[in-house]
């Protein structure tokens, strides 16, 4: 029964997490140590190998569409995985309440911005592409998206920080990378989502390697869990393309406030 | 402008034997740990090794993506994007020498 449990949690994050452009770690690392007793470590260790589950079934069907822009991934893949690298060494000397308050203050911020959205009206404009940019056939808006990339140093800076935070937590991040690339680079919701994905599977395995050397990683539970998330992510994936933008949008806004405040009150708790 | 369709075709090649990478690894390390959870009832040290090897397959296969980039970056003498792959390679390896 407790597999059967495991491996619908990492269903339901794999489908999140493939709707939403994350990998899911957020909802799966407090559900298996809150719900299923998993000693946290262990559950963090779970959690990133889901990620690289979800990102790469996610991604497999994201880059053969064109929407995972994989020269944008690899140049923010320098900061992510740097980033991930510096959060595994920094995590040692700082206390865990003081991180989650952290993430839960950016989470909030972040969420209130991209529920109001982007100034320009839609993005779906016709911008020649550029080094960086790319194109796709957007199906729910019957129309070819073209888009050049804005403002690098701004992506580069929040995948330094979205790392950092994969590194820290046993998150892939993508929470703090998809608005980011949206509200400041310009990149179009989805392309968005799915280039974030493509990176996920890199900047959690970096950290991956560290928790696998430990003996962190427990295989019955990662096995039941990632089997789970696999089922998942191939749903969301399926219902990715006939969203909106704006509704993937909001109910990802929704989603991360929701998270805040969980992230704050765990952290009083953990304080007091 | 001439150049374009051949930059795209390379592009999509490579679109493709990522994606083929992408789904043979999270396939075959699908396999390794459903056919573990399955056996370890009965042949425990053979399911739990099972496991292990799917898992550190899974954790392997962005590794391999990043490899299969820089080829292919390479191949097309895009050098700015081979260098970056490069960089990410680099940075990986210093995460598995940290782990060991």
């Amino acid at each position: 029964m407790t597999l059967l449990g495991l491996a619908a949690a990492g269903a339901a994050a794999g489908t999140l997490g493939a709707i939403l452009g994350i990998g899911g770690g957020v909802f799966l690392v407090p559900v298996l140590a809150l719900f299923f007793q998993v000693p946290m470590l262990q559950a963090v260790a779970a959690g990133l190998v889901a990620v690289i589950a979800t990102s790469s079934a996610v991604a497999s069907v994201n880059v053969e569409k064109g929407l995972a822009n994989m020269r944008l991934g690899i140049v923010l893949e320098l900061a992510t995985v740097l980033g991930a690298l510096l959060g595994a060494l920094i995590a040692g000397w700082l206390a865990p309440a003081a991180l989650m308050g952290l993430f839960g203050i950016v989470q909030a911020v972040v969420g209130l911005m991209l529920w109001r959205g982007p100034a320009e009206a839609k993005d779906a404009a016709r911008l020649a592409p550029g080094a960086l940019g790319a194109s796709y056939y957007d199906p729910a808006a019957k129309a070819e998206v073209s888009y050049r990339v804005r403002r690098l140093w701004a992506g580069l800076a929040v995948s330094l920080a979205a790392g950092g935070l994969s590194g820290l937590l046993g998150i892939g991040g993508g929470a703090l990378k998809v608005p980011a690339l949206h509200l400041f680079c310009g990149v179009p919701m989805k392309a968005a989502a799915a280039t974030s994905n493509f990176m996920i599977g890199v900047t959690a395995a970096a950290s991956a390697f560290l928790y696998f050397g430990r003996g962190d990683v427990e295989p019955v539970t990662t096995s039941a869990v990632v089997l789970g998330v696999l089922a998942g992510s191939a749903a969301g994936t399926r219902l990715n393309r006939s969203l909106k933008d704006q509704s993937v949008r909001r109910a990802f806004a929704a989603l991360m406030l929701a998270l805040s405040v969980q992230m704050l009150r765990r952290a009083f708790q953990n304080h007091g | 402008m001439a150049e374009a369709p051949l930059m795209v075709s390379g592009e999509t090649r490579l679109r493709a034997s990522i994606q083929h990478l992408l789904l043979g690894g999270v396939l075959a390390s699908a396999l390794l740990m459903a056919a573990g959870l399955l056996v370890s009832p009965w042949a425990r040290p053979l399911g739990m090794a099972s496991m292990r090897a799917g898992i550190l397959l899974l954790i392997l296969t962005p590794v391999l993506r990043v490899v299969r980039l820089a080829a292919g970056y390479g191949r097309a003498r895009d050098w700015p994007f081979f260098w970056a792959s490069l960089g990410v390679l680099g940075l990986l390896a210093a995460g598995i020498a940290l782990s060991l």
